[in-house]
């Protein structure tokens, strides 16, 4: 009954996770794996797990190998560069058992512990209700397609072709309905009135050819003609008035929501790109688009109308001469297919060389010291040479494209016109045809190839605004890394407890950073982070401000979990000094209360005093109102870490982050910044990472890092007189404090 | 060069790594014995075979082999097992297909570790160079391949690879 009971709980989902329970027969967890490690070649298979066994099972469902579980004492997972090993520990030594490349991994991590609880498990015990995770990805599938969609975009871009792309961003037109609605009514129009003097000319031309011709009817058909062209030209000016002002518009909205989109990304995203990039992209990115859905957009509709209009008005006046147009048609279309595709990967390849040239320009201005510092301005400019050529080839190779296809677009037009002039010719000399039919219709035929000479451009057009479109929307639909939940709650006020359980982290999955940090921060207690560099200190400051979210386990604050409070909400909380200050364009007020504009210059003189910074302050001739930031008055590091504090103390939060404040700056400033360190950490719950230990002294507590891990945790007296990491840690420090140190 | 930890020829040859029974692996140096000893490439792309850290179970390097041909035979098998399960990104010999679907990029290609098709958001992102002539490739689902020389690969493979870089 137990069984039966159990086989229809499995795969039932809880949670979104499928839950599997044990039972004799099936397996109650399946990991796959895709790497056969005797012969290094890619091979799909399973690693299963069964009541008294693991075995692992061939794409076809043959068993590979078998273990049975009393001859297992432990699993693990060890990583490699690009996959992992899950390997089985029995008495006789280590067994690799499965390869895998990087998209398994995690599952393998997750089952480890539950693997280990199956091992404890007593064997008579039977069938065991083991909840086990089953590799799920639920939550990354399309509710349309049900592909898997990816990693990197918060939209299944499986299902939404170019089209729905396109009309995704024509949705950016919606508030200019009205306007755009008068532009296309006037588009309609226009197009009607230019198919019109064409065949005015006819009637003219017959007119004056005709014997019986009349000065009156010559008149009132050139007063039409010219009525005609005035109202074209009226619908022109109106038509660019609108365009104008709608692109100005629409590009503005545009260029707003991408720069949304790049702050609110998470801080994951901006450190595996160089972020000069995005100034390019914003710009010309945005500027393309415009570009298409203005003028464009009204030029290729224009366009298609006209076409429309002149091939009615053709087979009009003469059918059978007209059906000849249809002749190149689908040699035109092959052509148009063949020339979509080169120009799609020719316009991408461009603007990856444009994007690299950018970057290049971005990464020597951002580095212009060092690079001045090392003498290497002919190695940046060599650089550059490099990728601009890149460019250039890129360029000419596009412009050869278009040396090869404009040619023979003329040439097929051209002898196509000729030979209408010689058919026509013939009809008129017949008898069957008036000169101003013939007239009329190799005008109309040479405004009918104006649109498919003009085609070719507009493909390449329209192809580039695709590929800028693409890019817009992977920044806008770039997927954050740390979302807020649709339920996360606000927090009006905390008291600073802070919580971490089974904590583990990695920048790269496979690598992590921090491991099973356990610690709890009672409110209002100052810790102090020690460790060597590299230890995973800045890292788990960084997973309090919740920039990046643990792999496994959790971080609570006041007993709710990080994931489920709102970021601006949690951040309002976070004060925060870095090493590094970065300065705003503005005032020294104003970048004192930024994040808290609005308070009143009393609060700000007396933050800056408690901050230590109110007298440097008004040593400088203009005061509070000097300008500082990148374009401003330099301040230096002590300063600019003093007006870091007065920040904190003027947003009085309830917990505190210090990371490395007191770094580079000599005996005197830190004793100034110390003090109003003490002043600021007074009352909050303080996080600090210091190089000089002896700084972190009056600490409640010191956590020793060491290669992830917490090894130490107590006070300084306490972890002194132990004599290992924080003793040892201590006495190299005094060791080159002896010795004169290098430079600065 | 630092003597310190630059072996000469003749002290690499001495030098003995291998795996014992239970899957272990251990290095022999001068009498003394280390268990459970890993290897780190320093220069995992451009000399994958050259200085090759080899580190105690706490970390700290042991000896930097300058070239694992320098070894003896037996070392040189040991070094060779442990450094490919360490290193598991391969190596593209050859580009297939490559079709834009939509929006997203997807290539057929083969590598030494056999055929694999890659699905990608875009590719200025997910090829990245790591040196003048060899380019990371990262996939939607982050498996990460590695191409070397493209002048290598045959023509239409080539062909493929001059239009997207």
């Amino acid at each position: 009954m137990k069984t039966e009971s159990a086989k229809r709980e499995a795969g039932k989902p809880v949670n979104g996770v499928a839950v599997v329970q044990q039972d004799t027969e099936n397996p109650w967890l399946r990991l796959r794996a895709d790497v056969d490690f005797t012969r290094r070649r890619f091979r799909h298979y399973e690693v299963i797990f069964k009541s008294l066994t693991m075995e692992m099972v061939d794409r076809q469902g043959k068993t590979i190998m078998t273990f049975h579980k009393n001859n297992m004492i432990d699993v693990s997972v060890r990583e490699a560069f690009g996959g992992a090993s899950f390997f089985i520990i029995t008495g006789d030594g280590e067994i690799e058992a499965a390869r895998f490349s990087f998209p398994y991994i995690e599952p393998y991590r997750q089952a480890v512990p539950t693997i280990r609880n199956w091992l404890a498990e007593k064997e008579e015990t039977g069938v065991l209700a083991l909840p086990v995770l089953e590799e799920s990805s639920e939550n990354d599938r399309c509710s349309k397609c049900y592909k898997t969609s990816s990693s990197s975009t918060s939209k299944c871009l499986t299902c939404s072709s170019r089209w729905s792309m396109l009309s995704r961003l024509a949705a950016y037109c919606t508030p200019y309905r009205s306007p755009m609605l008068v532009c296309a009514l006037l588009l309609v129009l226009s197009v009607f009135i230019e198919v019109i003097p064409p065949y005015l000319i006819k009637m003219i031309v017959d007119e004056v050819a005709k014997p019986s011709g009349s000065l009156n009817v010559l008149f009132a058909l050139a007063s039409g003609l010219a009525l005609v062209q005035v109202l074209s030209a009226a619908m022109q000016v109106i038509r660019s008035y609108l365009g104008v002002r709608i692109g100005g518009k629409l590009i503005g909205a545009i260029r707003r929501d991408m720069f949304g989109a790049l702050l609110k990304l998470s801080m994951r995203f901006f450190d595996y790109r160089q972020v000069s990039q995005f100034i390019g992209r914003i710009q010309d990115d945005t500027d393309e688009l415009k570009e298409f859905l203005t003028n464009g957009m009204v030029y290729l509709v224009t366009q298609m109308l006209l076409g429309v209009g002149i091939l009615f008005m053709l087979f009009h006046l003469n059918w059978q001469l007209a059906a000849m147009i249809l002749i190149p048609t689908p040699f035109l279309f092959a052509g148009f297919y063949w020339l979509w595709n080169r120009l799609s990967s020719l316009w991408y390849s461009q603007w990856q060389s444009a994007m690299h040239v950018n970057n290049v320009i971005g990464e020597a201005l951002q580095g212009i010291r060092v690079i001045k510092a090392f003498a290497q301005e002919n190695a940046e400019k060599n650089r550059f040479e490099k990728v601009n050529n890149h460019w250039i080839n890129r360029t000419i190779s596009f412009g050869n494209l278009w040396l090869g296809v404009t040619p023979i677009f003329t040439v097929l037009t051209a002898v196509f016109g000729i030979a209408i002039w010689y058919l026509g010719g013939r009809s008129v000399m017949s008898g069957t045809m008036s000169i101003g039919t013939l007239t009329a219709f190799t005008t109309y035929l040479l405004m009918f190839f104006g649109p498919i000479q003009a085609s070719g451009q507009l493909l390449s057009w329209l192809n580039r605004s695709l590929g800028s479109a693409e890019r817009i929307l992977e920044i806008i639909d770039a997927k954050v890394d740390v979302p807020d939940k649709r339920d996360a709650v606000e927090l009006s006020s905390v008291s600073g407890e802070i919580r971490f359980h089974d904590v583990r982290y990695g920048y790269e999955v496979e690598r992590p950073v921090l491991k099973d940090i356990n610690l709890t921060i009672r409110p209002g207690e100052m810790i102090g982070l020690v460790g060597r560099s590299g230890a995973g200190k800045t890292t788990l400051i960084n997973m309090i401000c919740r920039f990046y979210d643990p792999n496994a386990g959790s971080i609570a604050l006041d007993g709710h979990d990080l994931k489920d409070i709102r970021q601006e909400s949690l951040r309002k909380h976070i004060g925060v000094v870095l090493q590094e200050t970065f300065l705003f364009d503005g005032t020294i007020a104003e970048n004192i209360a930024y994040g808290r504009p609005d308070n009143p210059p009393e609060t700000i003189i007396a933050a800056a005093h408690a901050a230590n910074a109110h007298d440097f302050i008004c040593r400088l001739p203009e005061g509070y109102d000097t300008r500082v930031g990148e374009r401003g008055h330099r301040l230096s590091g002590g300063e600019k870490q003093r007006i870091a504090i007065a920040r904190a103390l003027l947003l009085d939060p309830e917990i505190l982050i210090l990371d490395e404040a007191t770094a580079s700056v000599d005996t005197e400033t830190e004793r100034l910044i110390q003090e109003a360190l003490s002043r600021l950490i007074r009352g909050r719950t303080t996080i600090a990472i210091a190089h000089r230990l002896s700084t972190l002294r009056h600490a409640d507590r010191l956590v020793v890092l060491d290669q992830g891990r917490i090894v130490e945790m107590g006070t300084h007296d306490e972890l002194y007189a132990k004599q290992t990491h924080y003793y040892h840690l201590v006495e190299s420090q005094k060791q080159t404090a002896k010795t004169p140190s290098e430079v600065g | 060069m630092n003597p310190y930890f630059f072996l000469n020829h003749s002290e690499l040859s001495q030098i003995r790594l291998f795996r014992s029974s239970d899957g272990i692996l251990h290095l022999e140096q001068e009498g003394k014995g280390f268990a459970r000893v890993t290897l780190i490439r320093s220069f995992p792309y451009t000399m994958p075979d050259r200085f090759i850290s080899v580190r105690s179970a706490e970390g700290h390097e042991i000896v930097m082999i300058q070239d694992v041909k320098l070894l003896a035979e037996d070392s040189f098998q040991a070094v060779r097992y442990e450094l490919d399960r360490n290193y598991m990104i391969p190596v593209i010999t050859q580009i297939l297909t490559v079709r834009k679907k939509g929006s997203k990029w997807h290539f057929q290609i083969d590598t030494n570790y056999g055929p694999a098709a890659l699905v990608m958001d875009n590719l200025h992102e997910n090829i990245q160079p790591v040196t003048e002539s060899r380019w990371m490739v990262t996939d939607n689902e982050g498996r990460r391949f590695e191409l070397s020389d493209p002048e290598q690969m045959d023509a239409r493979s080539r062909e493929h690879w001059k239009k997207l870089i």
